[in-house]
């Protein structure tokens, strides 16, 4: 219990920090929304008075005058009301209507891109382990190795140009823009259609993952227990899945979790090269047109992510790793 | 151990799942509302295939259901294709006005009232009568709404002074100062809303438009998708004989890579895009494909007048060292390099007017100025050495005569791609006669404040759009209250005051034409002498198009009207010459 709250102590202090620092970068950056909405008024053709500015710094309740601590205050205020203002770009959409829209796009590409890639790895890390040292273990962690740490923005413009722009796949969208479908079937099929490429960046992003199911694996089969079961003539496919494998997964479950805040860094950058509608794109349409509640609430949802999915983990290895749980007893 | 293992992956196919659910579930309704409205439009429409025009406007991530023409960054198809203007204002030539949904508009003698003969016969899209009432309220409405004020009518400084129902169809207009120029001010971009339906309003800056009542070509909705918005015809529209398209489509796009490939498609009609390269990238042999980049306003480089460089300074206040730096810039360079030569050659004249007011040019003037505006490196250093500038340290570039350092950097708004090459030719030009200046692409923010901190020195920039000539010169040069100001496109942009052009423009509103002539050609002169900026080119009107479904688009043959697809009043009057292709 003690560990639970040293633990949820820890994710308080982070969450503040973060909540206050997503509360001043904003407002450090220069310009503010009333400028931003009238240049890109300027670059549509439409007409400017001084009226207009006016009006617009009415209409946000935009006041300059305001003491920042003020600010601040109703901000996190906000935070837990579940009140997080309206969006200045979206207007009148509110912070979290408009950032449902991507939300749901960007969950949907992590979601299958960390399910295809936790099987894969773990379906790979443990065949690589099983013949370490042949051909197939040499090429396939080299493989995996190099690709994974090639930066995100690469493996995408590599797809993009090898796959995308000669028309394999589509460029952007989630969806084809000008269809109508006949069924939901047809509809689900366009959707996979434009996520494949997204959802393959991010695996292959991920494939460095086999290492640590490698390694763990084989420990593993170096126990004295293996030696056991192999001498008491169980089977192959028995030992590795049923004993090794069960026992290599757990390190890897905490790993894995502290990889999704990583990788959601690296969706970013992946929906806005293959002009994918989620999170992403939101965000740089909000920090160009310096929608501070926006952004606010984007980079919160990402904190709120990012720091549950870390305390699932720690929750995970207090249940998974006995060592933790008789020093919590101790103490 | 394995049950918390299979929560967690049971939690991920979740989250998954539901993401896929969610998008999918709104998909399904979005259909099935389609099929409910196609239903009932089969009635209205049950002769054939309808005329489908899809059109690209509005970068954003995705349509959200809100028509409010008073909304913060409203949609342009609500700017014209529904709610519809009174007259429009051909901004690309000479302002020239088609009367809409007035017959007529009088401008009184005493340069103060406007009288609108309000068009009879026009309905709104739910079957009631649109007249003087609606006029009247449209104009009153931002009296008690200052959030919807975007042009300034009401408050301390207003323009408008009392707004009358006269008779069913006559509105008498009071403006509170006489001023020749009120016409445009007050009709430009100004959409009409219909009293029975806004009045009960509260708020209507943030009032959420579901349900559109307008009198425009397009009132219904068919379909509404964050990806996609159809509208189809409106039962009751007063042109309904002219108009030929059935259904506006317009797809969401968020960039230009998003555009281009919605564009090769050959799918989209018509667009509001730049394509760099389009021979290759749009046009692909295809004949249909076509585009036209008209003039828009113009773009300049804008000296700080008040800058905190006092040595910069002694240079910017010669004319002689600024018409210098003008024979340096290399137009024809920045048109081919930044904009592949689509662009129109013609230089903007001496004081930067847009395509919309270039009948106030003055061609002796112009004459002048046209000589400063070729590209002469040579004769731009002797200029120079012959005025005094000599580079007196050895740095390779030249000083003042008193010989102190001439240094500064020229500003362009960072993602302007097109202006940050032209700014970067600029600075070019100006080292090869001497100069030390370099182009610098920064965040739009910055340099906005350094509007109001008079911290920066060169701009390269646009001189914006007005809606008549004093107010483009009030607003460019006439207003000294505005220097040091973030105001946008204003006398913000170089800070400079001079009492002679401040009494010449505010002369303006009250002159005859001859004097509103002669004033003009003053200030044209003024400009020609001081070369208070260094016109450079034309901004594009970006305008795409393709004639596979429809004819009788304005082309650079025939310019019948400013062909843009963006916030603009002339784009229903476009609408209304495509003919569908037989």
């Amino acid at each position: 219990m003690k560990y639970v709250m040293k633990r949820l102590g820890f994710y308080l202090i982070a969450f503040i920090a973060a909540i206050t620092l997503n509360f001043f970068l904003p407002r450090l950056m220069p310009g503010d929304p009333v400028q931003m909405y009238i240049s890109e008024l300027y670059q549509s053709g439409g007409r400017i008075d001084e009226a207009t500015i006016r009006a617009v710094e009415q209409l946000f309740g935009y006041n300059t005058g305001e003491p920042l601590i003020f600010s601040y205050f109703k901000y996190i205020g906000s935070i837990f009301t579940g009140n997080w203002g309206l969006s200045f770009s979206n207007y009148p959409q509110t912070v979290l209507q408009a950032m449902s829209r991507g939300l749901g796009w960007t969950l949907f590409l992590m979601g299958s891109a960390l399910t295809i890639s936790f099987i894969l790895n773990t379906v790979l890390g443990i065949l690589v382990a099983w013949k370490r040292g042949s051909k197939f273990d040499k090429g396939v962690t080299l493989t995996g190795q190099v690709l994974a740490n090639i930066p995100a923005v690469i493996v995408a413009l590599f797809l993009s140009y090898t796959l995308a722009s000669t028309g394999f796949f589509p460029r952007g969208y989630a969806v084809t823009p000008l269809m109508t479908y006949a069924n939901t079937f047809e509809y689900i099929k366009d959707v996979a259609y434009h996520a494949f490429l997204p959802v393959t960046s991010i695996v292959i992003l991920s494939l460095g993952g086999i290492m640590g199911m490698r390694a763990n694996m084989i420990n593993q089969l170096g126990e004295d227990y293996i030696t056991l079961g192999t001498a008491k003539g169980l089977s192959e496919r028995k030992i590795i899945f049923g004993y090794s494998a069960r026992n290599a997964l757990l390190p890897v479950v905490t790993t894995f979790a502290m990889q999704i805040g990583f990788m959601l860094g690296g969706a970013l950058i992946i929906e806005l090269i293959f002009n994918y509608p989620g999170l992403g794109k939101v965000m740089l349409s909000a920090i160009n047109g310096r929608d501070y509640p926006l952004m606010q609430g984007i980079l919160l949802m990402s904190t709120i992510l990012m720091l549950s999915a870390n305390f699932i983990a720690d929750i995970a290895i207090l249940f998974l790793d006995p060592r933790i749980r008789t020093e919590g007893k101790r103490g | 151990m394995k049950k918390v293992l299979a929560l967690i992956l049971a939690m991920m196919l979740v989250v998954g799942a539901l993401a896929g659910c969610s998008t999918d579930s709104t998909d399904s309704s979005t259909t099935k509302s389609d099929d409910k409205s196609e239903a009932t439009q089969t009635k209205a429409d049950s002769k054939e295939e309808p005329n489908v025009l899809t059109a690209l406007m509005d970068s954003n991530d995705g349509w959200v259901r809100n028509f409010n023409p008073f909304a913060n960054g409203s949609y342009q198809f609500v700017n014209g294709f529904m709610h519809e203007h009174l007259v429009l204002f051909d901004t690309m030539n000479n302002n020239q006005e088609h009367m809409w949904l007035a017959e007529e508009i009088i401008s009184e003698s005493d340069n103060k009232t406007l009288i609108v003969k309000v068009r009879k016969g026009v309905k709104w899209s739910d079957g009631e009568e649109f007249n003087a009432e609606d006029v009247a309220f449209t104009f009153n409405y931002s009296k008690d709404h200052p959030t919807i004020d975007r042009s300034g009518d009401w408050g301390e400084e207003g323009k408008i002074k009392s707004v009358e129902v006269v008779d069913d169809y006559t509105v008498k207009i009071v403006m509170r100062e006489a001023n020749r120029f009120h016409r445009q001010d007050i009709f430009l971009q100004r959409m009409m809303v219909p009293e029975h339906i806004w009045s009960k309003v509260e708020d209507p800056a943030t009032y959420v438009y579901e349900n559109p009542v307008v009198t425009g070509p397009f009132s219904e909705v068919k379909s509404f998708a964050p990806e996609m918005v159809v509208l189809s015809r409106n039962p009751y529209y007063w042109q309904a004989d002219q108009l030929e398209v059935d259904e506006l489509r317009v797809p969401q796009f968020n960039g230009n890579d998003g555009a281009l490939a919605l564009l090769q498609s050959g799918q989209v009609d018509w667009a509001h895009i730049f394509i760099p390269n389009a021979e290759e990238t749009y046009i692909q042999g295809d004949e249909n494909r076509k585009f036209w980049y008209g003039m828009n306003d113009g773009v300049r480089v804008a000296f700080n007048y008040m800058t905190e460089n006092t040595d910069n300074l002694k240079a910017f206040n010669d004319a002689n060292f600024k018409k210098a730096l003008s024979m340096a810039v290399d137009r024809k360079g920045i048109i081919d390099s930044a904009v592949f030569g689509y662009l129109d050659k013609t230089v903007p004249p001496v004081t930067g007017l847009p395509s919309a007011l270039l009948g106030y040019t003055d061609d002796a003037a112009q004459k002048i100025h046209a000589k400063y505006t070729v590209y002469d490196i040579e004769a731009a250093k002797s200029l120079l050495a012959d005025s005094g500038y000599a580079d007196t340290d050895g740095d390779g570039f030249v000083e003042n005569a008193d010989g102190t350092p001439i240094k500064f950097e020229i500003l362009s708004p960072a993602g302007w791609t097109d202006w940050n090459d032209g700014a970067a030719i600029v600075a070019e030009g100006f080292r090869k006669i001497g100069v030390d200046a370099t182009a610098n692409a920064v965040d739009l923010g910055i340099i906005i404040e350094s509007w109001e901190s008079g911290a920066h020195d060169v701009l390269y920039t646009a001189y914006g759009n007005s809606s008549n000539i004093w107010k483009f010169y009030f607003d460019s040069i006439g207003d000294a209250s505005r220097v040091k100001t973030p105001t946008w496109w204003s006398t913000t942009q170089t800070n400079y005051v001079n009492e002679e052009i401040n009494a010449l423009v505010a002369k303006m509103p009250n002159a005859t034409d001859a004097e509103l002539e002669e004033i003009t050609r003053e200030i044209e002169f003024f400009f020609t002498d001081n070369m208070i900026n260094i016109p450079v080119l034309y901004n594009g009107n970006w305008f795409v198009y393709n004639t596979s479904r429809f004819d009788g688009w304005a082309t650079a043959d025939n310019p019948y009207c400013q062909p843009a697809l963006s916030v603009h009043d002339m784009k229903v009057l476009h609408l209304m010459n495509l003919k569908p292709v037989k």
